[in-house]
């Protein structure tokens, strides 16, 4: 009789799939990634070691709002790939080439070592194709580390170091007028970070070249399956959430679809639905502040093709800092200057206005959301993030 | 052939003394495809045929096994609980900071609701009610926290109040995709099956996930239909790419479940045993693990996971089934303080959760409660609060126990005349049937 019970309870009730309250950066980004959060990628950022110019820094954010205390999945595999790139058009036709060559940096994670209240996780870092280091989590390494292998790793718990009004652009993409509050959706949330800061002339093909940089979450075991992926911010959530502007696929939340694509591969089965996505919603931006700067032609918007090729890119041999993030990609679709920066994206950097600036209105006019720094901004010293709030 | 292997195995682990099945289990756990590997060497050196023979009769068309770790990896027990104890924390402390900060409410709601689910702790999912209450507050148009209410509510068995968020819920532009899940069990419950078979049927066609495949799994459970329940509950089981543990272990205590009640013991336990692996501390998973192993016989092993359940948390049906355990084994003194708590428990409870305990507390009256009437007059409001075939079959049930023959032959009318599966209610209690004479 009591399993009559239970059965009505359990498996009614158990279905967890709410959507989370704030989505930012990538935060929060599909429906798989909301349900699990400690598989969310929210952030990739890629810069010059401000400590060490001929050292690369990639960071991985993770697991948005990730409480006081966090750790790593035991059965997930966490990823950076690297790839030369090159400029391959300009204009209408700005794209990058991708070459087949591949650096990788990885983590996975141990299962939790409890002695009392006292709890430690280890972690073993691999670098794609030089060797293996091990770290401890929330544990910052010395330079005396880095002496040995020519990289050093921080893996833990960090303040999260994006900033940005997400309501404000949800309302503003429903409404169609810009609508900001200029509150930091993210104020004083933690997340968990793991940070590789590397000799680019050990580890690079080209010490100075241009490279595409992915983040990647996927399972362990003996299939594994690709849960999430970042190429820039806030693609999945400013620009393909909401299918009410899509033509052709008003039923589809296509950011599960784009989170399990590899991102420097072919295109996957669902290309066109999110090319659909893309064609409708970088338009309806465009027009939030009353003028289309980006007209479409037969449907499909000037971006497009440059935003389907997802990847931060950064050229080493030009400078990055506060700003410099997608300049790389901003100079060659106006088309009509080199790109001044190395690109790539410096954790300070205000993403949500360089994004709307360009998006809404091609440049012309500078557009914000009024939130114009993080909880408290990264510092120039390893691992850069801040400490997390307690 | 491997199919007709891993049937001949299944048999085997059906019909076995405990120690055969353990043996083989840790074989199967390891991989499926070991198991088909020494399946073959089995079939090699004869013994398929030995073993076929010997348990001939049974028939399970498919192979029916929990993934295992290696198929499947799962964030262990220890991270995944640390790391919701951290959210949790760290929404406290948000409130601390500001008691009007709906999102921390709305989090807090959530992740209460979750923990409640995991350790089957009703004043858990109050409390994840209360939050949301004050999410929907500060918030009045707050879809989500009215969605979440929802089936916190349907959880606690208010019914009225779970129909009341989600049609304003609805009211508000929440899409019918979205509350469909909610929409089908609040007309299941109200013995409106046409409408809640068709809404379970079309979810999970047109939106295949888990909990739409699982929830497809029992509905074809419960009408009898055990094997297309059991190849989507398979479905189900694909669907899943999460490493998080709770959704498989849950679907692995559904998938226990499916074969405890048709009293397929060997087969229940391991499903049960897999979900124990992955959540050691899932009480709905260790309690039926050890309701299982009882019934198998196994009574230690059974109260061991009966007393960790009860050292950490006062799971009343636990308590209950510890009790009858300790007096199976000649523990007069221990069964009858364990009964007196379980009472305790159940009175408690039904004061604060009435709709949701009627039924379990039932059954515990009706055993070693010791107090029949009780248990009829909860049925009997049972009944009123869900107008189910389920609901009548149980009253019948109870008031056949107590000598009631023409009310609990009215009660089974009652079932069989709204039942979406009348031959499959005959089938499953044909000495009831007889009894009443149709």
């Amino acid at each position: 009789m009591r399993h009559q019970m239970f059965l009505t309870i359990a498996a009614v009730t158990f279905a967890l799939a709410l959507t989370r309250p704030t989505a930012a950066a990538d935060h929060i980004d599909g429906p798989s990634t909301t349900n699990d959060p400690p598989t969310d990628i929210t952030d990739l950022y890629v810069f010059p070691s401000p400590e060490h110019p001929d050292r690369l820094v990639l960071v991985m954010d993770i697991f948005p709002n990730a409480g006081a205390s966090a750790w790593f999945s035991d059965a997930l595999e966490y990823r950076f790939r690297m790839r030369p790139v090159s400029i391959s058009g300009t204009g209408a036709d700005a794209s990058f080439k991708v070459a087949d060559q591949e650096i990788v940096f990885s983590c996975t994670f141990t299962n939790l070592i409890e002695d009392g209240d006292l709890k430690t996780q280890h972690g073993s870092c691999k670098t794609t194709p030089q060797g293996e280091l091990e770290v401890t989590v929330n544990q910052i390494v010395t330079e005396r580390d880095y002496s040995v292998s020519g990289v050093r790793v921080f893996a833990g718990l960090r303040l999260d170091p994006f900033f940005i009004d997400a309501k404000g652009i949800v309302v503003s993409k429903h409404t169609g007028k810009l609508s900001f509050t200029g509150v930091n959706s993210l104020n004083g949330l933690n997340c968990l970070s793991i940070i590789f800061e590397f000799d680019t002339a050990k580890f690079l093909p080209n010490p100075k070249g241009m490279y595409g940089v992915v983040a990647e979450i996927r399972t362990q075991g003996k299939k594994p399956i690709l849960l999430d992926t970042f190429g820039r911010p806030e693609v999945t959530n400013v620009i393909l959430n909401n299918a009410t502007f899509d033509k052709s696929n008003k039923a589809i939340d296509v950011r599960d679809l784009y989170n399990r694509q590899d991102l420097f591969g072919e295109p996957g089965a669902y290309a066109e639905a999110i090319r659909s996505r893309f064609n409708a919603n970088l338009h309806r931006l465009d027009s939030l502040d009353g003028n289309i700067d980006w007209p479409m032609t037969d449907d499909v918007h000037p971006l497009t093709n440059l935003h389907m090729l997802d990847f931060t890119v950064i050229d080493l041999a030009k400078p990055v800092g506060t700003g410099s993030w997608f300049e790389i990609e901003r100079a060659i679709v106006i088309g009509d200057h080199q790109h001044e920066t190395g690109g790539g994206r410096w954790l300070n950097d205000d993403i949500s206005d360089l994004q709307y600036t360009f998006l809404i209105a091609r440049g012309r006019e500078n557009i914000g959301d009024d939130v114009d720094q993080a909880t408290k901004p990264a510092t120039n010293r390893f691992p850069y993030l801040q400490e997390p709030l307690k | 052939m491997a199919v007709e292997n891993d049937q001949i195995l299944l048999n085997l682990v059906e019909v076995d003394s405990s120690s055969q099945m353990k043996i083989l289990y840790r074989k199967l756990n390891s991989s499926r495809r070991l198991s088909r590997f020494i399946l073959s060497l089995m079939s090699v050196v004869g013994l398929t045929t030995l073993i076929g023979t010997s348990v001939g009769g049974q028939s399970e068309p498919l192979v029916d096994l929990p993934a295992s770790p290696q198929d499947h990896p799962t964030t262990s027990a220890a991270i995944y609980l640390s790391n919701l104890n951290g959210q949790f924390r760290s929404a406290r402390q948000r409130i601390a900071n500001d008691p009007n900060d709906a999102t921390a409410h709305k989090i807090l709601s959530k992740l209460y609701y979750l923990r409640g689910q995991y350790r089957v702790d009703l004043d858990e999912i109050q409390q994840a009610v209360a939050h949301a209450s004050a999410c929907l507050k500060l918030e009045p148009g707050d879809t989500v926290c009215l969605l979440l209410r929802a089936k916190q509510q349907l959880t606690l068995h208010r019914f009225e109040l779970s129909r009341a968020d989600l049609e304003r819920a609805k009211s508000l532009g929440m899409g019918a995709k979205v509350v469909a899940a909610i929409e089908a069990d609040l007309n299941w419950n109200a013995g409106r099956y046409a409408p809640a078979i068709a809404a379970i049927r079309h979810a999970a066609a047109t939106h295949p996930t888990l909990w739409t495949l699982a929830r497809l799994a029992r509905l074809e459970h419960d009408l009898g239909n055990f094997e297309a329940a059991q190849k989507a509950f398979q479905t189900a089981e694909a669907a899943v790419t999460s490493v998080d543990p709770l959704p498989l272990a849950w679907l692995n205590v559904q998938r226990g479940f499916h074969y405890f009640t048709r009293r397929k013991l060997a087969h229940a336990v391991l499903f049960y045993t897999e979900a124990v692996r992955r959540l050691p501390d899932y009480v709905l998973a260790r309690e039926h693990l050890a309701e299982a192993l009882a019934l198998q016989g196994q009574v230690e092993a059974a109260v061991e996971h009966y007393e960790r359940i009860v050292s950490q948390t006062p799971h009343a049906e636990s308590l209950a089934a510890l009790a009858r355990l300790y007096r199976r084994q000649g523990k007069p003194a221990k069964a009858d303080a364990l009964k007196q708590h379980a009472t305790q428990r159940y009175d408690t409870l039904l004061q604060s959760y009435p709709e949701a305990m009627q039924w379990h507390a039932a059954g515990f009256f009706l055993g070693i409660g010791q107090n029949p009437e009780r248990a009829l007059t909860l049925l009997e409001r049972n009944v009123t609060l869900r107008p189910t075939s389920e609901s009548s079959m149980a009253l019948a049930h109870a008031q056949l126990a107590g000598g009631g023959q023409v009310d609990a032959c009215r009660s089974l009318a009652q079932a069989y005349a709204i039942s979406p599966a009348p031959a499959n209610l005959r089938r499953a209690t044909p000495e009831l049937f007889a009894r009443c004479g149709f």
